[in-house]
């Protein structure tokens, strides 16, 4: 009888304290917010200014974790108790000081796909400003433990489990586009986002709660990314309107004497032919020529490389490889 | 009791086969056949092969039917008969280095891509070749999310324009995150 009173009075010491137990576990853990930039690289002329001013983040310092819903039942042959916790994302359970990662991120987006430059510089009127402010950064999820314990006086058996919820993250920032006292865009950005939660079956408590941290950052990240791409998106329009001036590329600048443009079409894999005036006698290595693939069933630039006695080697790109096909002159349309 | 061992053994080691057989980290696909569209929600990690690239070479064609199949032994020794008949060609370099990614041996595989030289293989080169050493890494030392997160950014700013690869580098992002 002693033995199931300590028992029982350790499960409710037990359960009062998972909250302070859990939150000082998950203190000590941490993750990147880093993500991988993936925005399509933009070939536009990058003659204005844009000076960022962020405000103070209202995240929370620490890591904290509160108690939601328990339920404990601490009879003689049965002994059942179930605590979900609610757990809120600090600073300190991310490697990265937040405002300076999302100041280096819209900096970063800005160089791929902004038309504009950063500047550290504020006082030229020329310059814009781009007052950003972090109205709410608030990433939660759920964490639960249940523990069954039965005492059947000749044997016993327990069940303990542990689980966490896919994080919620809520992120909002307001934006202000200025060119000296005269307001250009104003817009509030509100990015609600649901984590998925990557876990493996079999782990540990440990290992599971890295994965928790993990997880909260990622949606945290993944955020931040939604929300700064959709930024720099509109300051570019802010800017320009829909159309931003584009810069001349060399598309091919391998090639030095760049000749005429010609309509090629394949008619089988290794035959194609030149549908317009010009004959492949006319043709030049280096010559930029468009091609009807119909393996992809799309037009492809290609390079003529080499100009044999019956057939014409041309040069294209495809998936990111280099690849060559063969056209045969003797199949050539005029 | 003696018969009582064996039928343990024989559980665990179907249970081994089923695990390894149904969960596969690395999952080599055709082209054609990734739907792009559903990768954003998608945790598998493929190897993503061009379908001229399949259909071209007898080797990779027949390895990838095999993988598919779910016949990793059959590869292997379809591989290992290959090299020694003095198959030295990026081709079966290849299909080597998908038999050992299958087997797990990533350290084989890691020595069988360096072999693959042929510039139809430049970018699966590349992207494995991070792999193999997240794999690796993983394992011993641990693994430095940031050096792999910069190392992967690389990749996808090579080839801007080839959406795919950015998709399934994400999910492979999420296993770094994860360190799975």
């Amino acid at each position: 009888m002693r033995n199931i009173t300590i028992a029982i009075l350790t499960l409710i010491l037990v359960s009062c304290s998972e909250t302070k137990m859990l939150q000082s576990s998950l203190r000590k853990l941490n993750s990147s917010v880093e993500y991988l930039h993936d925005s399509p690289t933009t070939s536009c002329v990058r003659n204005k200014q844009v000076y960022i001013n962020i405000g103070n983040t209202p995240i929370d310092t620490v890591t904290t974790v509160s108690k939601q819903s328990g339920l404990l039942l601490p009879l003689i042959v049965f002994d059942y108790y179930n605590i979900e916790m609610k757990v809120n994302l600090g600073q300190s359970s991310i490697q990265e000081n937040y405002n300076n990662f999302f100041f280096n991120s819209i900096t970063e987006e800005s160089k791929r796909s902004g038309c504009f430059t950063v500047t550290d510089e504020k006082t030229n009127d020329s310059i814009y400003t781009l007052d950003l402010n972090i109205d709410t950064c608030n990433t939660i999820s759920h964490y639960r433990k249940s523990f069954v314990f039965m005492y059947l006086f000749f044997a016993y058996s327990y069940s303990y489990s542990e689980s966490g919820s896919p994080a919620e993250t809520n992120l909002q920032v307001s934006a202000k586009l200025r060119k000296g006292d005269s307001l250009i865009y104003e817009k509030k950005y509100c990015i609600k986002r649901t984590q998925p939660f990557v876990t493996q079956p079999g782990i540990n408590s440990d290992k599971l709660r890295i994965d928790f941290t993990t997880n909260m950052v990622e949606g945290l990240s993944l955020s931040t990314k939604n929300c700064i791409e959709q930024i720099v998106d509109d300051v570019n329009t802010s800017l320009y309107g829909s159309a931003a001036p584009v810069m001349q590329i060399d598309e091919t600048p391998k090639i030095e004497n760049q000749g005429q443009e010609v309509i090629i079409t394949t008619i089988e894999k290794k035959t194609p032919a030149i549908n317009n005036e010009i004959t492949t006698d006319q043709l030049k290595v280096g010559d930029n020529v468009m091609f009807y693939n119909f393996g992809t069933n799309t037009y492809q630039k290609g390079v003529v490389k080499e100009i044999k006695a019956e057939t014409l080697i041309i040069e294209y790109e495809s998936f990111g490889k280099v690849k060559t096909t063969e056209a045969n002159k003797s199949d050539i349309k005029r | 009791m003696h018969q009582m061992k064996i039928q343990i053994i024989l559980t665990i080691i179907v249970l081994g086969c089923f695990y390894s057989c149904t969960t596969p980290k690395y999952t080599v696909m055709k082209h054609s056949q990734i739907e792009i569209h559903d990768l954003d929600k998608s945790l598998v990690n493929y190897i993503p092969l061009e379908d001229g690239l399949v259909e071209k070479s007898a080797v990779l064609d027949s390895s990838y039917k095999l993988i598919h199949a779910n016949k990793f032994f059959t590869l292997e020794s379809y591989v290992n008969k290959l090299e020694k008949s003095g198959a030295k060609s990026s081709d079966f370099y290849f299909a080597k280095t998908l038999s050992a990614i299958t087997q797990l041996n990533y350290s084989l595989a890691q020595q069988s891509l360096a072999n693959v030289t042929n510039n139809d293989y430049k970018l699966l080169k590349s992207l494995l070749t991070i792999d193999l050493n997240y794999e690796i890494e993983r394992t011993g030392t641990g693994v430095n999310f940031k050096v792999y997160l910069q190392r992967y950014q690389n990749l996808i700013d090579t080839y801007p324009n080839n959406d795919l690869l950015k998709k399934i580098v994400a999910i492979r992002l999420r296993y770094l995150r994860y360190q799975y």
